[in-house]
């Protein structure tokens, strides 16, 4: 069992050059050990100096791997002195939220709804020349009347797979303005 | 959960210093000067007294905050916060919050959550986030004067132009609860290990012309060894690699107590 996770860095500090790693942790290694640095696998490395325009460029070939090891590709055990059957599955990708972002093709922290787990729109400060939008929960005093009033910490409006792919679903399909 | 300590904690930090995005003047959080120096002063001192296997030694927060590493916020907020700040703060609603607020950490910190414990972080964090954003507590509101209201306010208030304390971090605290019951404890799907293997690779950068091809090429040399090691079946002594250091290698599992940076012995 595989976790996948991307992360960005700079290169070099007070630059805005930023590099993303993709890294595998195995999790069928004793918790004390999988996030030692010897049994992290380094997928590998996405250069700069910007963010990379389509990520599943880069990925795809890990993808395509991993695709295959579901199936099961053939290795051979030394101590059995015989070939068997290796399968990994990924369980998990996760990152940071800019990295998250990144790989479910989404806005980012500062877009209109930037939280990847549901759907609360972020509000912007009246009259003022920040355009930062910010999520409080109750929005009761904002000046500008919202769609939703308070969200209830408890009861967040999550975000579902299959809205989700037909919200995909629509972007893609937009015609583009020339 | 990464983002408790690289966001989170600062932000409180500078909201107590009066520094978070110059909306602090006259706040009730605000420690004064003074006292916010000492207790800077007294945490880098309590480093002295704290075993090595804790992690790197702490700053001093009211003087060099951006030497902190998440893993320092870590150790500072958990086990030095909570002594250093009572009776600091004007309101003793603040402090009340934030302990509030370590003791979920500790609950999420665990190796093993039951599902009791995952309801109770639900519980408390929905608790912590609404009184962050709280404008009176419903306790003080009932028999108390307007004077008193104003000063057991808490960070947002409820007020348009104090909305930047209402940033993504405080609203993704609440999704915490679900990624643990979906994904397993924090310490499964965290950031820390992603960071650490960040801070490896830029380490392994020395030409500042080519640094990604210096990147690449070190990863390259990295994995053949590694292949290397495989097919001969070698050690790490015999690749050239000092043995560890008896105190550093892992003992069993159980000996092993959980930490936000790495697992230490107890």
């Amino acid at each position: 069992m595989l976790g996948f996770a991307t992360d960005s860095f700079a290169p070099f500090k007070k630059q805005k050059y930023t590099a993303w790693i993709l890294l595998l942790f195995n999790y069928n290694l004793p918790p004390d050990q999988c996030f030692q640095k010897d049994n992290i696998l380094c997928a590998g490395i996405i250069p700069g100096p910007k963010k990379p325009w389509d990520a599943d460029s880069f990925i795809y070939l890990l993808t395509q791997e991993l695709l295959e090891l579901t199936d099961g590709v053939s290795a051979y055990d030394s101590l059995l002195r015989s070939l068997f059957a290796l399968h990994a599955y990924v369980i998990a990708g996760f990152g940071d939220i800019p990295a998250v972002s990144m790989l479910m093709h989404m806005k980012g922290h500062n877009s209109l709804c930037p939280c990847q787990m549901c759907e609360i729109q972020g509000i912007g400060i009246p009259d003022s020349r920040n355009r930062m939008l910010y999520m409080p929960l109750s929005r009761r005093d904002h000046p500008k009347p919202t769609d939703v009033v308070e969200y209830h910490p408890e009861r967040l409006p999550l975000r579902l797979h299959d809205f989700f792919i037909a919200q995909a679903k629509s972007v893609v399909s937009v015609p583009t303005e020339i | 959960m990464h983002l408790i300590w690289e966001n989170l904690i600062p932000n409180l930090v500078l909201f107590w210093s009066g520094n978070y995005k110059g909306m602090d003047e006259g706040q009730p959080y605000v420690l004064a000067p003074n006292i916010w120096q000492v207790v800077g002063a007294t945490s880098t001192n309590a480093t002295k007294m704290i075993p090595s296997s804790f992690g790197a030694s702490i700053p001093n927060p009211a003087k060099d905050s951006s030497y902190f590493t998440s893993s320092t916020w870590s150790v500072w907020s958990l086990f030095i916060a909570p002594t250093m700040l009572q009776c600091c703060f004007p309101n003793e609603h603040y402090y009340k919050h934030f302990c509030s607020l370590v003791r979920i950490l500790n609950l999420c910190l665990q190796f093993e959550i039951s599902k009791e414990a995952i309801n109770e972080i639900k519980s408390g964090i929905c608790k912590w986030v609404v009184d962050y954003e709280r404008c009176v507590p419903p306790s003080v509101s009932k028999n108390s004067k307007a004077g008193s209201i104003h000063a057991s306010s808490l960070y947002y208030q409820h007020k348009s132009e104090r909305l930047p304390a209402c940033l993504l971090t405080i609203h993704a605290l609440l999704h915490i609860p679900d990624q643990i019951r979906w994904m397993g404890p924090c310490w499964t799907t965290w950031a820390f290990p992603i960071k650490r293997q960040c801070g490896y690779f830029q380490h392994s950068i020395h030409s500042q012309q080519n640094p990604y091809a210096n990147m690449s090429q070190h990863l390259t040399d990295l994995l053949q060894l590694w292949q290397v090691k495989i097919l001969y079946n070698l050690t790490d002594e015999q690749l050239g690699k000092p043995p560890k250091h008896p105190s550093l290698q892992m003992k069993r599992l159980e000996d092993c107590k959980l930490h936000p940076s790495t697992f230490t012995l107890i």
